[in-house]
């Protein structure tokens, strides 16, 4: 029998190959583009699942109440919480880790870059589930100066020997460190990311690090902590916060706790989570998961429209079947046993799909990871969910209509299927060209944006800036001879350095401004710039000056604030007025007009500029566009010339910088590849509705061809009921596509107008696209041979 | 008692504001072994009272028996298992599944009354010797003659071993040539012993038949004809 059944089905999917055709390669897109983001999203969920327990792990966070902030949350507590927590009952562990960025480490004559290592308490491989190849977990880190490498960078400093006991030295300190361990590859879905950890124990005599370790004055510590199985986080949030009290915790701060399985989608507005690697907005999946389903249906709504479009060829066949004693049930069967088993077959197709375009889709899931996924029961599950649901969406009207023929009228031979199908499949129609113009109007309002963000004015230059990080001591003391030498090469129009560029994440400091109270702390980003920055970067001082080397006391006295600043302060006339910080007091020497130095979704919030004693952390270098290739030889040349050992390694800072809008070009992305997809399966949508209303009225047709029609004629013929529809189409989908992106921008602080272009636009596109596809379907109509068409029944 | 029984069948059609009546109190009994021709001018009801006989279709009013049993208001699935164990069809158009071979035509009733794969296989091998369709077994419908086509719609309407075959213009879409080699595999059908009610326009035909019956407005005509 599933022989039997098998068998038809393959020949009537054969027999009509154009239908099976579209169908097949409609749905196949569909399922691939839909695949590849339920992939990413469940790639994304997966983040930090690894773990034994993982819904028992913490991560203490705190809340900011100090003014001029806008967001709460902060990924850092203070260094003592930790250890603090382990007093209260109810927590079974916890661990600090301090992400420190890039280390230039030597072994021997070799130099390589640790992209970035962590400081780590000595439990912190027993707390998480990060298998060591070499090393003992409960014993390692426990004395100042010991490191574990990950497996990768311990092959790229020895090789395949077992490195346990040797020796490397580091960038960031004077004595040299042991290898106590090797750590498999961090999973690329942990949020927790390095390729060495230090010990974090101080050097005996060190009273600097063991203040900090035991501080509960400043906020610095990533910290997780993990939970017997019945304790309640919020009592244990309370009682954590009241020995914070107790040691004499900032007024302005509390303490909250986050499950660590949040901490990848739902971390957005947290400030200072920079270590959480691969941070990514929930909304964004969401909206992608959103566009998935989209796709699903409209593909099924397209399978559903041909198979009930078809019925009218088949129903000969159902009558005669049922004349042989076929039950309605055995051909309902029959028919969601072809459409289950085109499903399967248009699965098969995507997953082909999949392997070879998913790049080109917008949505990166990491290397390997469908493989991973097809090795995963799980993936089965949404296999066989995936092709029984919509096989049976997509098959059960079309099956219901079509056994329920009734056999006499259908065996006569010119049957015709009237009626309640045609207004269904109408319907059907008119919402995929809905769902495509609503997401051609998505795609071009948001590239709009992004167009809008690349072009807009940032209120800095990041054209033709390269950016070098100084971030060894040995790079920090040859500054000054590297600067002396890139300022001499010809192309270079400008240095400067800052401790951060704009994009890469300013730090925070509180500050009592004049005027104000002591108990008033406003808290405010902050950087350090070298002298010449503003020149560099184009920044535009408004009022009083920029730092120069004329002015050397501006090191201990002198401070530059943007205008939000002054704003926020609420004050006119900011020039002279002083800011306390700390144990020392600044004056205001300068405002400079607003620049954007965190992405178009923020306002610009105040910003203090410090002001650097000597080149440090990122170097700007502004080149002139006609001579960059030379420049930076010339570049590469004088850094190795300083910096013999360290190795040459160089951004353009627009490239940098533009990262912060990576998701928002995802999306756009995304969408762009959804928009193509669903303007193919409208338009094979329609082509099938058209196609079979030539075949429906082919007598029609070959008669008005007979007495002379034209091809405009029979265009017009064959066209005037999809008008209506694709009116219908645009009147649904033209508000929905307003509310919605008019939401998507309000996200952004800074925006674009929606202007009725993109709507006037898809409008136009929809009809040019309807056009063509009937107008092929015209075409054959002409070509129709009349004498046949008369003949036909 | 008779195989068949029907008494005042009435059947009408309304269509918009026409209303036609198909069956106008029609009475009659088939007999076993019966070969009956049923003829009249198109739109005399002789379809309808073939697809009533069928099963097909419902008369409005009036009792039909068959085989004994009141079958006139039995449901869609009841029907559908009387006619699938006793009828077989033959059809003008032939209604063969184009997406089927020969022998998998033939074998179709089987698979609705649920027959053992390796007996229908032997059952559908028989059928195709009998009627000379053995070298076309693989053969799809639109490969094959009119006359051949019909054959094997006759097959099929054979396989289950009916106890009444219902043909419908058999010959309809045929030559002459072709025709006749229908109409004598009835007739060896129904010396074998088959009840056959046929209908047709053809004189020459329903020659072949043991009684006429002639319709006309949805009336039987004259009660009977011997051949």
């Amino acid at each position: 029998m599933w022989n039997y059944k098998i068998k038809l089905a393959l020949r009537h999917l054969w027999k009509d190959k154009v239908f099976t055709g579209i169908n097949i390669l409609g749905l196949a897109l569909g399922i691939a583009v839909s695949t590849a983001i339920f992939l990413y999203a469940n790639y994304h969920y997966s983040y930090d699942r690894f773990h034994e327990d993982p819904e028992e792990i913490y991560r203490v966070l705190t809340i900011d109440k100090a003014l001029g902030v806008s967001s709460s949350r902060v990924g850092i507590c203070p260094p003592a919480a930790g250890p603090a927590a382990l007093n209260i009952p109810g927590v079974k562990a916890q661990t600090r880790y301090l992400s420190q960025g890039q280390n230039l480490l030597r072994v021997g004559e070799r130099s390589i870059y640790a992209e970035s290592f962590a400081f780590v308490d000595s439990n912190f491989f027993e707390f998480f589930n990060f298998p060591l190849k070499y090393g003992n977990a409960s014993q390692i880190l426990r004395s100042p100066n010991q490191a574990i490498l990950s497996a990768e960078l311990a092959t790229k400093l020895f090789g395949q020997e077992n490195p346990v006991g040797k020796t490397i030295q580091t960038s960031n300190a004077p004595d040299p460190v042991i290898v106590e361990g090797v750590f498999e590859d961090l999973p690329e879905n942990s949020h927790i990311q390095f390729e060495m950890a230090l010990s974090l124990v101080p050097n005996p005599g060190d009273t600097n690090t063991a203040q900090f370790l035991s501080t509960w004055q400043s906020i610095a510590a990533p910290t997780y902590i993990r939970l017997s199985e019945e304790s309640d986080w919020e009592s244990i949030n309370a009682q954590l916060l009241e020995i914070a009290r107790n040691n004499d915790y900032g007024d302005n701060f509390d303490l909250t706790m986050q499950p660590m399985l949040e901490a990848h989608l739902y971390s957005t507005e947290l400030l200072f989570d920079n270590y959480n690697i691969g941070k990514t907005d929930i909304g964004q999946i969401r909206n992608l998961v959103l566009v998935a389903i989209f796709l699903i249906l409209i593909a099924a709504f397209n399978f559903m429209n041909l198979s009930t479009a078809r019925s009218a060829k088949r129903a000969r066949e159902i009558g005669m079947r049922k004349v042989l004693g076929a039950q309605k049930e055995q051909l309902i069967a029959q028919f969601l046993f072809e459409s289950i088993f085109l499903v399967f077959l248009a699965f098969l197709f995507s997953l082909f799909i999949l392997q070879i375009f998913g790049n080109s889709i917008g949505i990166q899931v990491p290397e390997g990871y469908l493989s991973y996924f097809i090795a995963n029961p799980g993936f089965w599950l949404y296999a066989i969910a995936l092709i029984l649901i919509l096989g049976l969406l997509s098959g059960i009207y079309p099956a219901f209509v079509l056994s329920a023929y009734e056999p006499i009228k259908t065996l006569k031979g010119n049957f015709k299927s009237h009626g309640s199908g045609l207004w269904m499949r109408r319907a059907l129609v008119s919402l995929q060209f809905a769902v495509s113009i609503a997401v051609i109007i998505g795609m071009l309002v948001v590239q709009a944006q992004i167009d809008y963000m690349n072009e807009k004015d940032m209120g800095f230059s990041k054209e033709n800036l390269l950016s070098l990080r100084l971030n060894s001591r040995e790079a920090i003391q040859n500054a000054e001879s590297l600067k002396n030498q890139i300022e001499k090469i010809d192309g270079v129009l400008g240095l400067s350095s800052a401790n951060a560029l704009p994009g890469t994440g300013y730090g925070r400091n509180g500050v009592v401004p004049e005027g104000y109270s002591g108990d008033d702390v406003w808290i405010f980003s902050t950087t350090a710039v070298h002298h010449n920055f503003a020149e560099v970067m184009k920044l535009e001082v408004l009022e009083g000056r920029f730092y120069d080397d004329e002015h050397p006391a501006d090191l201990q006295n002198s401070v530059i604030i943007n205008e939000a600043a002054a704003e926020a302060l609420g004050w006119e006339e900011a020039l002279g007025k002083k800011l306390q910080l700390g144990p020392n007091e600044r004056t205001i020497i300068g405002v400079i007009k607003n620049f954007h130095y965190v992405g178009l979704r923020y306002p610009i919030e105040p910003l203090l500029l410090f002001p650097q004693s000597r080149l440090a952390g990122s170097v700007a270098i502004k080149i002139d566009a006609q001579k960059t290739a030379q420049a930076l030889d010339d570049i590469s040349m004088a850094w190795t010339e300083v910096n013999p050992n360290i190795p040459f390694e160089y951004q353009f800072f627009d490239d940098q910088f533009n990262e912060i809008f990576q998701d928002d070009q995802r999306f756009a992305q995304v969408l762009n590849s959804f928009n193509w997809l669903t303007i193919i399966i409208a338009c094979l949508g329609l082509l099938g509705l058209s196609a079979y209303s030539v075949d429906q009225r082919t007598r029609e047709l070959g008669l008005r061809k007979v007495l002379g029609a034209n091809f405009t004629q029979i265009f017009m013929v064959l066209s005037k009921e999809f008008w209506y529809l694709l009116l219908v189409s645009n009147a649904l989908a033209i508000p929905i596509a307003y509310y919605y992106m008019q939401a998507w921008l309000s996200e952004f602080v800074y925006r674009i107008e929606l202007s009725f272009w993109p709507f006037l636009l898809a409008l136009a596109l929809s009809f040019a696209l309807a056009w063509l596809t009937i107008a092929s379907q015209a075409y054959r109509a002409l070509r129709i041979d009349p004498v046949k068409a008369l003949k036909y029944e | 008692m008779a195989f068949i029984e029907i008494k005042q069948l009435t059947k009408t059609y309304r269509m918009e504001e026409i209303e036609t009546t198909a069956l106008n109190e029609v009475s009659l009994r088939i007999e076993k072994g019966e070969f009956l021709a049923l003829m009249g001018p198109s739109g005399c009801g002789k379809s309808t009272l073939l697809n009533v006989l069928g099963m097909l279709d419902k008369a409005d009013a009036g009792s039909y028996t068959f085989g004994g049993e009141e079958v006139a208001n039995l449901n869609e699935k009841k029907r559908s298992i009387l006619r699938k164990n006793n009828i077989g069809f033959v059809f003008q158009s032939f209604n063969l599944i184009d997406e089927l071979s020969v022998a998998e035509n033939i074998e179709l009733p089987l698979i609705y009354t649920k027959e053992p794969a390796n007996e229908r296989k032997a059952k559908v091998n028989a059928m195709l010797e009998r009627m000379g369709l053995a070298n076309r077994a693989k053969h799809y419908p639109q490969q094959l003659s009119g006359g051949q086509q019909q054959r094997v719609a006759v097959g099929r309407a054979l396989i289950t071993d009916p106890h009444i075959i219902l043909a419908d213009e058999p010959t309809g879409n045929l030559d002459s040539a072709h025709g006749d080699e229908v109409m004598k595999l009835l007739q060896e059908l129904h010396e074998a012993g088959t009840t056959i009610v046929m209908v047709t326009h053809s004189e020459h035909d329903a020659q072949y038949a043991s009684r006429i019956l002639r319709l006309h407005d949805g009336m039987i005509l004259q009660p009977s004809a011997a051949n």
